[in-house]
């Protein structure tokens, strides 16, 4: 429960730092923002975090980065949950063989290796050149996603649909979807909030992954994955680059994941598989 | 174990090999780009695009094309590499022992980390040394793996100068020189779920009523914890271990990257950025056959310990 | 356990020595001996000099291949020097005064690495090779040689412009006197091979080159690393002192820095911006840090077909609107603006012509007479590398001060090649483009004549099409006068500056440092990484 609240409270210090106001993260400032020779300023009064490669204001981009990092992350975790939501409830209530149909889908695309596809996708989708700068990756995040909030909502609505109130329900004639949203959804409502906040937790990571190895959303977005990306060479002559949002990123992804632990713990404590994260 | 349930696990894992095999023949149509002129470059006089197009059976219809592909599949013919011209086959050869040393490597470090955490942890329940270790694992968990990659390259490599900082090394100490910090890295992730896993099988298992019986038998605290309460762990860590043998080798991408170790992530990476077709699905090919055989293996050898257990 | 820790946190804390390791090498004879390693953060794709065209390959493969010329090498001090040609595998020769035929003495003793003797006929064989290969890049640059075009369009195998005479003589007729011949028979592809070495090893040549220069293939792991020996049967012992090169493939550019600072690498090469910065202020490091221009000019290029670009005055505009001291900064002093293709000490270039100046307000009166008042959007394509990402960042501000509103989209090279080179691709994007040889017309043909465009991979992606400046190329191509010459580069110049089918930004410098017991080398203008002549002291510790 402890680690729930300190979650929270971590996530809401990084909804706060989206909305605080800064300069602009998306302009560089060549003539200004660097030294005479072009590298970066280092923390100053002015600038508490310094500048980045270009001039520009690290706290500034920190900031947007919450705004921009969270966005990607929070669509990208929606599109999944609805994917899973859609396969989840559909095998979870149909039962016998369109379940075992579905799960075996899941476990098919479970035989691809996360972050390989992920990278294929990113990549494809960029030479595909979609009109959108983030686009490609929370599709890509979403479509990879899926699988484990399906796998999850299945097994919480097949204990559902036996339970007497939705075997009444069902006796009464009541149109499928009907029973789901009344019976089956508020019930999985739970569980589905864990879930998503550890699913969140995962595309934040993947998602600054992407954007290290260049295939995030192009410039000059401001999430902390690209920041990361650019500041990267700079780790001796100027940390901050890559302090700040690594710990930015950090902060959000335990954030999340205690969330979501905590959740879970007190919905349902038995439930903890063993689950590896794919790297 | 039945034979029977053995047979089910071996037609599921070659109903997944053909999943995987059609998948990425979808993704090779998906793709624009004319393959023949993508593989013969610019230059390419008409008769070797039509060579090139007739061996891939590009002019054909769907289904020929796809008998054609798996064909080529079944005689290990995965094509040739846009860039380099050489046969994806030979490419991946060259390139999976690293990443299965490296994949070994990770993983025998998380066990050497893990487990022994998990036993503070469950034997100091609640105290100090339990949060001490949960932290480590969720910080680990969450901390994205270039950074701690970064950060173990500048210091024990460049800074202390303790390993080598990046390559692959030669002979048995050159190589495990080499191997320790991007093996580090990988493990700093999974340290935390066998660590958990451990913590919470112990915490059950000490409340077991035969553990309760062995103390009153007077045997030691030690004893109990290690022996009967470790073999309750087992199950979960080989499902674990089997997870993140298919992970890994599906090619740590990053971490090859940072280490300069020349395993197959690192070669997919250039691939991908190259957009070198045949060789990005050569891999992913060869990646999903070996998680689909490491999932195999993982769930007989549950079968093999899991009666012994819970019998 | 705690003494540990403060200990290592003390030690991760105080400042390492980030100095040379090793004294400078005193030694005043070449010592031989030793292996040079260095590295790329790319890969090598291939050893067939009929094929490599990147910039990776030219410091293994000008040390594996001799041709019938070469440069002089260049010295440390001389930003002039490393642009003569002086014999290599030839010993001397003699050109018409029509410029119409060149007569080649081949040297003597010269032999591959198996010993068997280098012979006229083995030049004829790989120049009619490369005119009659398809995934060739170079036929175009044989072109001159009577009867070559017949060899690429398919209709006769051998070319009749090539005349061997005996074992050590060989003739070339050419159609027209054309003064870039020399240096197009200094590039690597010129370099001989014999009949029987490429019937045995069939497509396997990328990987199996027969050595006719200081030094041969020993092993190669594809991706990893290269190792290249001395060739025993090299005549001339000055240029193959080592006993070895190793090239590290794939190591990232900070991966590099490092391993070098930690003495497993002899010299490094394109050192990220940070890197660089550090090793200007480091006064131990500086003895042993090499600058030099090498022959090249980046830029955006402009496809003149497309709107708003089929307009002058939007060229123009685009080139007032640029700060070209951005790049200057960003490549932290590695750069200087540029007003065209044609690199500063480049013969033919108009020194006078002075970059656009940065005048944003004429850029937007230019737009407005043009028809653009309020600017207009535009998509600018640019491929996966730091250093481009970050210009495309400053040129996206910059032309969003004068209203043109850039989005970038990011592609991987091979994509970004594919999508510049046709006449439907993207119409605004980076472009650069680095010599082959040191003449202008190495540039401005290549890029700018009507006779490069294509459908296809073209070469003059500009699709710039300008009769008077094709007629004026090709007049200076063949003109043996060089002050003539001169006038009409020059010429030529101020019309592309005029014109302006790229928005011209600067020509840039390569930095190399190397360990201080490395002599003997010096970066040259044209192939950059050469380390034929290079040699290693006594490593003695500071």
């Amino acid at each position: 429960m402890r680690g729930a609240i300190v979650g929270a409270a971590l996530i809401m210090g990084l909804l706060v730092l989206a909305v605080l106001p800064h300069r602009d993260p998306l302009a560089p400032d060549i003539d200004h923002g660097l030294t005479a020779v072009g590298a970066p300023l280092p923390p100053s009064a002015d600038s508490p975090l310094g500048t980045d490669h270009l001039g520009r204001d690290v706290w500034a981009r920190v900031c947007a980065g919450a705004g921009t990092s969270l966005e990607i992350a929070t669509l990208s975790t929606l599109l999944a949950l609805l994917l899973g939501l859609a396969v989840g409830l559909t095998a979870g209530y149909a039962g016998g063989a369109v379940d075992n149909a579905l799960m075996r889908l899941v476990d098919l695309v479970l035989a691809f290796p996360f972050l390989l596809l992920a990278i294929l996708l990113a990549a494809l989708l960029r030479e595909a050149n979609l009109a959108s700068s983030n686009g490609p990756v929370v599709l890509t995040l979403g479509v990879v996603g899926w699988t484990t909030i399906a796998r999850v909502i299945r097994g919480k609505t097949l204990s559902l649909a036996r339970s007497e109130y939705v075997t009444a329900a069902r006796a009464l004639g009541g149109s499928p979807w009907r029973i789901i949203v009344r019976h089956v959804l508020p019930n999985v409502a739970g569980i589905v909030i864990v879930v998503a906040a550890l699913g969140f937790a995962q595309n934040l990571l993947a998602e600054s992954v992407l954007s290290y190895l260049g295939l995030g959303p192009p410039p000059p977005a401001p999430t902390w994955g690209r920041m990361l990306y650019e500041g990267r060479v700079y780790y001796r002559t100027a940390p901050w680059l890559s302090i700040a949002p690594g710990i930015a990123i950090v902060t959000a992804v335990v954030g999340f994941n205690l969330l979501g632990e905590g959740l879970r713990d007190l919905l349902d404590p038995r439930a903890r598989g063993p689950k590896a994260r794919p790297r | 174990m039945s034979g029977a349930s053995i047979l089910r696990r071996l037609a599921w894992t070659a109903l997944v090999v053909w999943f995987v095999v059609t998948a990425t023949f979808a993704m090779t149509l998906a793709i624009p780009a004319d393959p023949a002129k993508a593989l013969l470059g610019p230059h390419a006089t008409p008769e070797a695009v039509e060579r090139v197009r007739a061996y891939y059976c590009l002019d054909k219809s769907f289904i020929e094309e796809y008998g054609c592909y798996v064909s080529r599949i079944a005689h290990a013919d995965l094509g040739e590499s846009f860039r380099s011209k050489r046969p994806v086959r030979a490419i991946i050869a060259a390139r999976i022992w690293p990443t299965v040393q490296l994949a070994l490597a990770a993983i025998l470090l998380q066990l050497l980390v893990g487990v022994p955490l998990g036993l503070l942890a469950a034997a100091r329940k609640n105290r100090w040394p339990d949060h001490a270790a949960n932290l480590v694992g969720l910080l680990g968990q969450s901390a994205p793996t270039f950074f701690v990659g970064t950060l173990l390259l500048y210091l024990f490599a460049y800074r202390f100068g303790w390993f080598p900082i990046g390559g692959y090394g030669s002979g048995l100490v050159g190589r495990l020189a080499h191997l320790v910090l991007p093996a580090a890295t990988l493990a700093t992730v999974g340290v935390a779920y066998y660590a958990r896993v451990v913590r919470s099988e112990l915490v059950e298992a000490l409340e077991e009523d035969y553990v309760r019986t062995a103390r009153a038998k007077g045997l030691s605290e030690r004893t109990v914890l290690v022996r009967h309460a470790l073999r309750n762990a087992l199950g979960p860590l080989v499902t674990l271990v089997g997870l993140d043998l298919g992970l890994l080798l599906g090619g740590a991408v990053v971490t090859e990257y940072i280490f300069a170790w020349p395993g197959l992530g690192r070669e997919v990476l250039q691939a991908i950025l190259d957009v070198d077709l045949p060789l990005i699905l050569g891999v992913v090919l060869v990646s999903a056959i070996a998680i689909a055989v490491a999932n195999l293996v993982v769930d007989i050898v549950y079968m093999w310990i899991d009666p012994r257990l819970r019998g | 356990m705690k003494r540990l820790l403060l200990i290592l946190i003390a030690a991760a804390c105080s400042a390492p020595d980030r100095g040379p390791h090793w004294r400078a090498g005193t030694s005043t004879t070449p010592h031989d001996g030793g292996t040079l390693r260095f590295s790329t953060k790319d890969t090598l794709r291939t050893l067939d000099p009929a094929i490599a065209y990147d910039d990776v390959s030219p410091p293994i493969l000008h040390a594996i291949f001799d041709t019938l010329v070469d440069y002089e090498p260049a010295r440390a001090g001389d930003p002039t020097s490393g642009l003569a040609i002086v014999p290599r595998l030839a010993e001397r020769w003699e050109i018409a005064p029509d410029g119409r035929t060149y007569h080649f003495w081949l040297r003597a003793g010269i032999a591959y690495e198996d010993g068997k003797p280098i012979v006229a006929a083995d030049f004829k064989t790989s120049l009619e090779r490369v005119l009659g290969m398809p995934d060739s890049p170079f036929g175009q640059y044989l072109t001159p040689l009577d009867g070559a075009a017949d060899v690429i369009a398919g209709k006769a195998t051998t070319c009749a412009g090539i005349e061997v005479i005996g074992d050590r003589e060989l003739v070339f007729h050419l159609a027209n006197p054309d003064a870039t011949f020399l240096y197009v028979l200094a590039m690597t592809f010129s370099a001989p091979l014999r009949a029987d070495h490429l019937a045995a090893v069939g497509d396997q040549m990328y990987r199996h080159p027969l050595a006719s220069g200081p030094y041969m293939l020993e092993s190669w792991d594809e991706g990893q690393r290269i190792m290249l020996r001395r060739n025993p049967h090299y005549v001339d012992p000055a240029r193959a002192h080592l006993a070895r090169i190793e090239m590290l493939e794939s190591i990232p550019s900070d991966t590099q820095f490092l391993m070098f600072e930690r003495g497993e690498l002899d010299t490094a090469e394109r050192l990220t911006s940070p890197d660089t910065l550090w090793l200007r202020e480091q006064p131990a490091w500086q003895p042993f840090v090499h600058d030099r221009a090498t022959m090249n000019a980046y830029g955006i290029r402009m496809n003149v077909r497309v709107k708003p670009f089929d307009d002058r005055r939007v060229r123009q505009a685009l080139n007032y609107a640029l700060d070209k001291q951005h790049a200057v900064k960003l490549l932290n002093g590695g750069a200087v603006p540029s007003h065209g293709l044609l690199p500063p000490g480049m013969f033919g270039r108009d020194d006078t012509l002075a970059p656009y100046p940065h005048d944003p307000a004429k850029a937007r009166a230019l737009l407005s007479e043009a028809g653009y008042p309020h600017g207009f959007d535009v998509d600018y394509v640019t491929i996966n590398d730091e250093e481009a990402e970050k210009l495309a960042a400053s040129y996206q501000a910059d032309f969003g001060e004068v209203g043109v509103r850039t989005h970038i989209t990011i592609l991987s090279v091979p994509a970004f090649a594919s999508a510049i080179g046709r006449p439907d691709g993207p119409p605004f994007s980076y472009d650069g483009w680095v010599g082959d040889f040191p003449d202008p017309a190495n540039f401005l043909d290549v890029r700018f004549h009507s006779r490069m465009i294509a459908n296809e991979n073209s070469n003059n992606v500009s699709f710039y099409a300008n009769p008077e400046l094709d007629a004026l190329l090709d007049r200076a191509r063949a003109e043996t006068d060089r002050a003539a010459r001169a006038a009409m580069y020059h010429r030529a110049e101020r019309i592309l500056y005029d014109d302006a089918p790229w928005v011209w930004d600067f020509h840039r410098a390569m930095t190399e440092v190397t360990q201080p017991y490395v002599r003997g080398y010096e970066p040259h203008p044209v192939w950059g990484r050469d380390y034929t002549s290079t040699w290693l002291d006594d490593k003695v510790p500071r």
